[in-house]
């Protein structure tokens, strides 16, 4: 890898040292110095999914850097030219658009190229073409993989550049043969994108549950952590590769440096549109889901670190989900989808099956004061500590039956659930506990006149812990 | 000279097993080097991965210490300070002092005095100990003692504090009052990642928010004393630390257990994700700051790179210890009432840091991924029959006996 000497930019781009902030990202001795010139680039572009608009920015940020860019786009023009992002094509001020399939070299455009980006094929029979047309034909090759290639590991569950790859993947395939013919070549690996002009939703899934007040299904705890990465901080990335010969033979993940929980997409939209989220976890293989049902993400830990672009392409994100929710939300809202109607019945299947009810006002359940019983059967329920008067309100009969089950005591005299609480302590609890628990607030009046002593221990410890 | 100062305390182990050739074998699930990229599709076991990263490791090691770096080694060239360590005794400052010393510099100890000194530890070589023992030097002192310290301290010279165990600013004022700005060139401190607000969007990142509501909000008032003093400070964030001697029963919890042939209880889905860090590592980390220009007022998180989950954790102590996988348990905390007894070693939440700041700025890099990080504490440790807490099962046998039905037979 041969490392060069510190050049003054055209760009106006800080060399090396400079200022903290600058210079933090990359040591003096470590970054390898990027050529300012003017490449010419090739983009193959996708005719779809969540890549497509990537081939857009990237067009975009090349332009800016003084290249020349030329898109190779798949698909029928025809039908494409008016839908997001290729609509946008029309703005790129200088940028060549022909459209083509790209398997077939006679649509190639005619180079000579510099750099040729792949953000296409997805397997060797489409990619190979390509890569056969261009090897000795260009300084670098850019291949736009797959994060999803990499094997789950539910033990260290961050994707580091290196890790373990799915060897049936086909974009594994296309990186071995590019690493067989010996090209320079930089593999990329995105996870779910985010931003203006894309092809695929990401974040509107939560917004079209949230903004019209219906609940989110989300499955498993919700902890689960997630990239979710803004597409002009991946075309900075991607834009970095010309002239860096650093970047040639390696790979790297194609993501921002932030993860985010689930639960906390949801939130984060919620706040943003000054709502509240109603999460609905569950369990996906109870729910008899086809492939593409439910939701919308991988539903394991699905993350990758940033640290190597950091350190060899001297890149720095701009943006993060938390910084950018707010507009993604205002976009939402100014798209015009709210008034539509999507199709919610997957949503409504899972919710049905985790027995939801929506507490809604006027209804017979309530969370405020007086019991929220519609029937005998809740109510001996409710009495006898097994279910909180959240759950009585919220839920299906069938869904408070299955709870009380699961925290009775089992039939063979094992120990009584209170005893948990407190060793040795017998189930039932003693005025002077009422007395207690009133004065420090854990339980209301109303509920020490109304409740089960085993109800109020219940609610004491919920409350107190 | 300028190579070996890397780590002294510790390289021992790693480069004492032969090195192994550099095979672009499949990375382990818990390896933690930056590796070549190697695409690999051989199914290999973990357990044989496991080995083939540790082996790694030991030859990278090996070849680091063979060959000198090309780029500055900060502490090496750093000229002899004479460094002041509150909190040495224990568990961060036993391998701190050690570098230090092994680095030249001339190190005092402040303790109360009511435990000894210096004292011998597994990493300990009879050269290397007798070098220590013979280099450092002590006070006793209460530091909490505005009037005893300054006594003890005034006019001493002491160009470097290094506050190991402060945690309350009051505490923080009475060194610097008591050691004096006149030679003071840096305030080295110890914090916590604890600081950081609790966040969905993660790792916890240097410029993050921070709770002044957590129970390490001294540490906080500290670095913001430092700042307003004008000292040359430094306050260095770990996550979890771990190894040998660790004082904080993390990666004991599951020894404990699994050497009782326990399942694991581990609360809520066990798919949080925290990170370790090695107490080795940290020490390094610390003595990258000493004479390093770049550190000045700057706060940096140190721990391992890699994160793991609650599960993924109980499942490495296992394999550190020759055990197969072991049973867990998932159990819902709020259905119980544990009283003061710990039924988890960790906060029920996401719990990591980005260390990219500390690797770029300090040159600075963890040596212990997490197996062999694991593995090093045990067989220096726990492995040999010492641990620092009796275990108690009260709360384990609380949870069993409610998710299965009956305690552990």
């Amino acid at each position: 890898m041969a490392t060069l000497s510190a050049r003054t930019a055209y760009s106006g781009r800080t060399s090396l040292q400079g200022s903290r902030p600058a210079a933090r990202g990359v040591a003096a001795s470590r970054r390898v110095q990027v050529l300012v010139r003017a490449d010419s680039a090739l983009i193959v572009n996708t005719k779809g999914g969540g890549h497509a608009f990537l081939g857009l920015h990237l067009a975009k940020k090349l332009l800016a850097d003084g290249h020349s860019v030329t898109i190779l786009n798949d698909g029928d023009q025809g039908k494409l030219s008016a839908k997001a992002p290729f609509s946008q094509y029309a703005s790129l001020r200088g940028a060549q658009v022909v459209w083509g399939d790209p398997t077939n070299p006679a649509y190639y455009p005619e180079g000579p190229f510099d750099v040729v980006y792949d953000n296409n094929g997805k397997d060797l029979d489409t990619c190979q073409p390509l890569i056969d047309h261009f090897k000795g034909r260009c300084k670098h090759y850019v291949y736009v993989s797959s994060a999803g290639a990499y094997s789950p590991n539910d033990i260290e569950p961050m994707h580091v550049e290196g890790d373990k790859r799915k060897s049936s993947a086909g974009h594994v395939a296309v990186e071995k043969y590019l690493e067989e013919k010996w090209m320079p070549y930089t593999v990329f690996q995105p996870q779910y994108i985010y931003g203006p002009y894309t092809a695929k939703d990401c974040e509107q899934w939560f917004m079209e549950r949230i903004l019209r007040d219906r609940p989110v299904p989300i499955p498993g705890p919700g902890v689960q952590l997630t990239n979710l990465s803004h597409v002009e901080d991946l075309a900075d990335m991607l834009a970095r590769v010309p002239g860096n010969y650093g970047a040639v033979r390696e790979h790297f993940n194609l993501v921002s440096d932030r993860c985010i929980t689930l639960d906390g997409i949801a939130k984060a939209i919620a706040a943003a549109a000054g709502k509240e989220a109603k999460i609905v976890h569950y369990d996906p293989a109870q729910m008899g889901l086809k492939k593409g049902e439910g939701f919308p993400f991988r539903t394991g830990h699905f993350f990758a670190s940033a640290d190597k672009a950091k350190r060899v392409l001297g890149w720095q994100p701009k943006h993060n989900f938390l910084k950018d929710v707010d507009q993604l939300v205002r976009d939402f809202k100014a798209s015009g989808r709210l008034d539509k109607q999507p199709d919610f019945s997957v949503d409504d299947r899972i919710l049905a099956a985790v027995g939801y009810k929506a507490t809604t006002v006027g209804a017979s359940s309530s969370s405020a004061a007086g019991p929220a019983v519609s029937n005998a059967g809740v109510a001996s329920l409710l009495s006898s500590g097994l279910i909180t008067r959240q759950e009585a309100a919220t839920f299906s009969q069938q869904q408070l039956e299955f709870l009380a089950r699961k925290r009775s005591p089992s039939p063979g005299g094992a120990t009584p659930r209170s005893a948990a609480a407190a060793p040795a302590a017998p189930a039932a609890a003693t005025s002077g506990d009422v007395r207690q628990w009133l004065s420090r607030g854990l339980i209301t009046q109303q509920e020490a006149a109304t409740f089960s002593q085993e109800q109020l221990a219940f609610l004491a410890r919920k409350r107190g812990a | 000279m300028a190579a070996t100062m890397r780590c002294s305390v510790g390289v021992q182990g790693a480069a004492g097993r032969a090195a192994a050739p550099r095979a672009l074998a499949s990375p382990a699930p818990f390896a933690g080097l930056r590796r070549a990229n190697a695409l690999d599709a051989k199914e290999t076991c973990p357990i044989q991965q496991a080995r083939a990263a540790v082996s790694r490791r030991a030859a990278a090691a090996a070849a680091r210490a063979a060959a000198p770096r090309a780029t500055t080694v900060m502490s090496a060239n750093v000229a002899p300070k004479k460094i002041l360590m509150l909190g040495g005794t224990r568990f961060i400052g036993l391998y701190l002092a050690r570098q230090l010393i092994e680095a030249g510099h001339d190190v005092t100890l402040l303790t109360r005095g009511k435990k000894p000194v210096t004292y011998r530890i597994p990493d300990d070589t009879d050269a290397s100990y007798e070098r220590f023992a013979s280099s450092v030097k002590h006070i006793a002192c209460d530091r909490t003692d505005a009037v005893a310290m300054k006594a003890a301290l005034a006019n001493k010279g002491f160009e470097v504090v290094y506050d190991i165990n402060g945690r309350e600013a009051d505490e923080c004022a009475i060194v610097l009052d008591a050691v004096g700005a006149h030679n003071l060139q840096q305030y080295i401190f110890c914090s916590s990642a604890g600081v950081y607000k609790k966040s969905d969007q993660m790792p916890h990142r240097e410029e993050d928010e921070v709770d002044f509501k957590s129970r390490h909000k001294g540490k906080l008032f500290t670095e913001e004393l430092l700042q307003q003093r004008g000292v040359n400070w430094t306050s260095v964030r770990p996550v979890y630390i771990y190894g040998p001697l660790n004082y904080n029963p993390v990666e004991e919890f599951f020894f404990h257990r699994l050497k009782a042939g326990r399942p694991i209880c581990v609360p809520g889905s066990g798919m949080q994700v925290t990170q370790l860090g090695h107490v080795k590592d940290l020490a390094t980390a610390f003595v990258r700051i000493l004479g390093n220009p770049k550190a000045a007022r700057q706060v940096y998180n140190v721990a391992g790179e890699r994160f793991v989950t609650f599960d993924g954790l109980a499942k490495a102590c296992a394999a550190a210890m020759g055990l197969p996988e072991p049973e867990i348990v998932h159990y819902n905390p709020k259905e119980y009432d544990f009283g003061k007894a710990k039924a988890f070693p960790m906060r029920d939440q996401h719990f990591f840091a980005s260390v990219d700041k500390a690797i770029e700025e300090l040159d600075w890099q963890p040596e212990f991924g997490l197996l062999d990080g694991l593995r090093d504490s045990y067989e220096k440790d726990f492995g040999r029959g010492t641990y620092r807490k009796e275990p108690d099962f009260t709360p384990d046998d609380m949870i069993l006996s409610k998710v299965k039905g009956k305690a552990f037979a």
